[in-house]
């Protein structure tokens, strides 16, 4: 015990005197600034969130993991790559179980932070009260921002094998680069280290891959969690307060609640207000929180490895640089794009727009910029804050709706219906011979 | 600003301007040196201009040259030859195309893509001159300059040079043929 209570001098800058103190205390610790004290009951609800956030960030935990240990055995060379990762899959011990999980868990996180923005959509979760100075329409930037930076991880990590998936996806990823206007050519020069892609190209995606991007990503994602307890908590939170004010009883915020991150920014915050629920709304954090995240936790590691038991990562031939794979397909959370990039190309008398720019650069960008402001334009009323799909906002949720299925369609008409050669061919159509080349 | 007796401006804040120059100039300076030296000023990549062989080592009909990316044709009658080096790189997102010409109803299956050169990156098709028949490539596919090279007689493609394809249509009598071999 007497160790114990040593060891909590790393984490506590005091020992509180009273109640009143140990709360406050709570704001000053480091670690308590990613867990609350208490939560509301409500917030730990299965249906509220589902923990699609959090089963997210575990698997960006499970790809760190995995990945360091990867980075011991993976070599970024041209000539090296490939041969090392046969090396992993067929000499290393665990090597195919542990390449397979770094893989699902990147699918998996790609899915997860998607279907959380969903969840966040349709609940109206990127709002709060605005009476009250809410500021959430900030965390679903973020949101966004984090959401690049999952895809971007995704692109530079399966470049990294050098197979005929890597290769060609960099061809094709640098050329909508150039497909850029006034930029473009140094845009590519830029990103593949030359006019060819070789050796430079795959350790710039490599430092990408393993240093700046996770780090990046670690850093913004640091804040997407701290802004959401500076904005009070899940947003089910702002709804219990705006029922509380219904009630007609006043909220008294103690005004000494005050957050700090690391004690550069401090200020009196919505949370206030959420911290001002009666009792009964609330639960204690630990272990009330700390049980369900430690099971999440165990969850998401036990499907990721029983997946990565019966599934193998994909891996190609070789990167041959004369010969792409007939059909050659991204993988699918891409697949939606190369269908548009194949299909945009317009034509205006003798003006031509490449559709690598359209499809690649125009569509996405203009996707994320209304994505981007939607919530700071959504006028729906505040009874709608953390509640499933509000009748008030059946328009914006049968717009997103039509989104995601545009989207989901794309996928699968790319995954099942497209050939060789990306020719149309119905489910079950016998695919033509493709000859064989080189 | 001009000297420092002008009014309000103290020692203190002349320094903390400075400071902040200072830190700005060496701020901006690291930033441009961080992104400059990520452009490479030597690039270790193949040469643009690539010698193919001498003319009676090249096939007649399209060879699909593999160090130029570059599909090349011949076509000879009455003592003339006509050759052009055409790009095989795919003008939509760079993959390489394939010549499919003689892929027509091959095995009882119909093939769509029974044409002069096509993509399977994103299925665009070309004519055997290069010109876009479908799919989303903008333009049709460059011609590159051919020319002998005096040293050895070979064939040498220069994939840095495009022309228009009456510039690019290299046409030799017979005499020319074999120039010297080596």
């Amino acid at each position: 015990m007497e160790v114990f209570q040593r060891g909590r001098r790393l984490f506590w800058s005091y020992s509180p005197q009273s109640a009143r103190e140990a709360s406050d205390s709570v704001v000053r610790n480091f670690l308590f600034h990613v867990f609350p004290a208490y939560v509301t009951k409500q917030s730990l609800n299965l249906t509220t969130t589902f923990w699609l956030g959090t089963i997210t960030w575990v698997l960006f935990a499970i790809l760190t993991i995995t990945g360091v240990i990867l980075m011991f055995l993976y070599v970024p060379s041209v000539e090296r790559a490939y041969q090392s990762m046969k090396d992993i899959e067929f000499v290393v011990s665990y090597g195919p179980i542990l390449r397979s999980m770094h893989r699902m868990a990147a699918h998996g996180m790609v899915a997860l932070a998607f279907l959380h923005m969903m969840r966040i959509w349709y609940t109206a979760a990127y709002r709060g009260p605005r009476k009250q100075g809410s500021k959430r329409e900030i965390n679903w930037l973020i949101g966004l921002i984090l959401f690049v930076l999952t895809l971007a991880l995704s692109y530079t990590g399966y470049l990294l094998p050098w197979d005929q998936l890597a290769y060609w996806a960099l061809v094709i990823g640098a050329n909508v680069a150039k497909s850029a206007p006034l930029i473009g050519d140094r845009l590519r020069e830029l990103l593949i280290g030359g006019t060819e892609i070789g050796q430079n190209t795959l350790i710039r995606f490599y430092i990408l891959h393993c240093v700046a991007l996770p780090i990046l990503l670690v850093f913004v994602g640091a804040y997407h969690m701290w802004r959401l307890r500076r904005d009070g908590g899940l947003a089910v939170t702002d709804r219990l307060t705006l029922l509380h004010d219904a009630k007609g009883e006043e909220l008294q915020p103690s005004p000494t609640k005050t957050y700090t991150l690391l004690g550069i920014k401090e200020g009196t915050t919505l949370s206030v207000r959420s911290s001002a629920l009666p009792d009964s709304l609330l639960a204690r954090a630990n272990p009330e929180l700390t049980t369900r995240l430690l099971i999440v936790i165990l969850l998401t590691h036990v499907v990721i490895l029983g997946i990565s038991l019966y599934v193998a990562a994909p891996l190609e031939a070789p990167a041959n640089p004369l010969a792409p794979p007939n059909p050659a397909k991204a993988p699918w959370y891409f697949l939606w794009l190369q269908e548009l990039i194949a299909d945009t190309t317009l034509k205006v008398g003798s003006y031509v727009i490449n559709g690598g720019f359209v499809g690649g650069i125009l569509i996405p960008t203009i996707v994320l910029a209304v994505l981007a402001v939607w919530p700071f334009l959504d006028r729906s009323p505040d009874a709608a804050i953390g509640v499933w799909f509000h009748r008030s906002r059946w328009l914006q949720n049968v717009l997103f709706s039509v989104g995601v299925i545009i989207v989901v369609g794309l996928i699968i008409l790319a995954a099942y219906l497209r050939g060789p050669f990306w020719n149309l061919y119905w489910f079950g159509e016998q695919w033509p011979q493709v000859p064989k080349l080189y | 600003m001009n000297n420092s007796n002008n009014q309000g401006s103290t020692r203190r804040s002349f320094l903390s301007r400075l400071s902040l120059w200072i830190g700005g100039l060496a701020a901006g300076g690291s930033i441009f040196a961080v992104v400059r030296s990520l452009i490479p000023n030597v690039l270790y990549e193949p040469s643009k201009k690539v010698k193919i062989g001498t003319l009676d080592f090249i096939p007649e009909g399209v060879t699909l040259f593999k160090d130029a990316k570059t599909f090349v044709s011949k076509h000879s009658s009455g003592g003339k030859t006509k050759i052009h080096a055409m790009s095989a790189v795919c003008t939509h997102l760079g993959c390489i195309v394939q010549h499919t010409e003689s892929e027509e109803s091959k095995g009882g299956t119909k093939d769509k893509s029974a044409v002069g050169f096509s993509c399977a990156c994103h299925g665009s098709q070309f004519t055997i001159e290069g010109d876009v028949i479908k799919g989303p490539a903008p333009e049709p596919l460059p011609w590159f300059a051919v020319s002998i090279s005096p040293d050895d007689g070979q064939l040498v493609v220069d994939t840095s040079q495009v022309l228009e394809r009456q510039k690019a249509l290299l046409v030799l009598k017979s005499r020319h043929y074999n120039v010297r071999k080596v």
